[in-house]
């Protein structure tokens, strides 16, 4: 999956305009970044990337970019 | 291969007598926080039982349901099982205090089996091993929790999702090929903090802080001696072990996917249910969902459903069903069943 991609998809799962995301977009700045969004994005990330996310990575994220590379890094 | 095959004959439930409905919540938590919490679980309404009911009631009441509507003599049965994680007392375990109130003989064995989401299957499994074995003729399968009682009110990550319910199933011999055809289990206890009542056992004593109100980042108010649920790392095991879990009950039981006319999944929440059967690929026809308006039951979501799924006419003769449970502990199971083209005759003697 590529950047672009995913920033779509995870601007639609966060309900944010995908122009104003970027991968240094901080999770903190997000209204919708709860424990709900956590599980959207747990669906997101295992159906787009077939790869079920450990949830502490996405505590641990800091950025947008943060989650995708965590993302990349359980899978290879 | 066993000497004697087991199936289930009949199922009933009773559920809480309450409904703790949507716009109650509403006015607890905020619409804001309800619209969020509704998209992310797709439960409407639950069904609470009132504060003086335990589990062994609602059991106990799906069991006189049983007698009721199906023609079994109780003296014939001689092995309960009771599941509950919610028990009347520490001691005596409930499953005799529920053989005695049934006027059960006493020639019958009778315990618990505490595993919470999990726990039916697992009990099926002892009920059908037992008779497999030689070591019990009928039995009678319970589950009975009051879980909405050991959750705090201001807790809105678990208060919207749970309902309280019981059950009895009614398990006796089948022939060859029939009832239970496999069964497959599992256990991950390095996840047991994700879902469980920390403080009130024996590890952490029932103190005066233990019974201390916190409130988390996220609003959620709890004390030690509430449940606590971490939602998201519940949300992972459940999407990494169910897929697994169904693609080794299918080798277990020499099935294919086709041959499965219904797969029934513990019913946590709509939310997860609805990515497991997407993610899946089952048909909308095959599968069965009922927890929008009465809630994740606990132990008793899999007798509700299977009950319901029998009201609705998906469980023919014959029908191959899985069933796939998984929860505290961590704990996970699942059965393969071809369900009994019809009970042994003496089963159901003309009452």
């Amino acid at each position: 999956m590529t950047d672009e991609e995913f920033l779509s998809l995870f601007a639609e799962t966060v309900g944010a305009e995908p122009k104003s995301l970027t991968l240094d977009t901080e999770l903190s700045s997000l209204e919708a970044w709860d424990s709900v969004a956590y599980l959207s994005t747990m669906t997101l990330i295992d159906e787009k990337m077939g790869v079920a996310i450990d949830p502490e990575l996405l505590v641990e994220s800091r950025t947008v970019g943060d989650i995708l590379s965590a993302a990349r890094a359980q899978i290879s | 291969m066993p000497l004697m095959g087991s199936g289930v004959v009949a199922v009933e439930y009773a559920l809480g007598s309450q409904t703790l409905t949507y716009e109650e919540l509403e006015q607890r938590f905020g619409v804001d926080v309800m619209k969020k919490v509704y998209s992310g679980s797709g439960i409407r309404n639950r069904r609470v039982a009132a504060p003086d009911v335990c589990g062994s009631d609602l059991a106990f009441e799906a069991a006189n349901r049983l007698f009721s509507n199906h023609p079994v003599d109780r003296a014939s049965i001689d092995l309960l099982i009771h599941c509950t994680q919610s028990p009347d007392y520490f001691l005596p375990t409930t499953a005799c205090i529920l053989q005695d109130r049934l006027g059960l003989k006493k020639e019958c064995a009778a315990f618990d089996i505490n595993l919470g989401c999990s726990q039916y299957v697992y009990a099926l499994s002892v009920a059908h091993s037992m008779i497999a074995a030689g070591l019990a003729t009928r039995a009678l399968v319970l589950t009975g929790d009051t879980m909405s009682h050991t959750i705090h009110p201001r807790d809105r990550s678990l208060a919207p999702l749970l309902g309280d319910a019981g059950s009895a199933t009614l398990v006796d011999q089948a022939g060859e090929g029939q009832g239970f055809l496999a069964f497959e289990f599992g256990t991950d206890g390095s996840g047991h903090r994700y879902l469980m009542v920390p403080a009130g056992g024996f590890r952490n004593r029932s103190c005066e802080e233990t019974r201390r109100e916190e409130t988390d980042k996220e609003g959620n108010t709890r004390t030690q001696e509430n449940l606590f649920m971490n939602g998201a790392a519940i949300f992972h095991f459940a999407i990494s072990v169910v897929p697994k879990t169904v693609d080794r009950i299918l080798v277990k039981s020499g099935l294919k996917i086709e041959e499965v006319d219904l797969v029934l999944f513990h019913q946590a929440n709509r939310y997860m249910l609805d990515y497991l059967v997407k993610k899946l690929r089952i048909p909308a026809g095959k599968t069965h969902f009922f927890v929008e308006d009465v809630g994740n039951t606990s132990g008793s979501t899999m007798p509700l459903l299977l009950a319901d799924a029998i009201r609705a006419g998906k469980v023919r003769p014959g029908a191959v069903i899985l069933m796939v449970v998984f929860g505290v502990g961590l704990s996970w199971a699942a059965a393969a069943i071809r369900w009994l083209d019809q009970p042994r005759r003496e089963a159901l003697p003309a009452s």
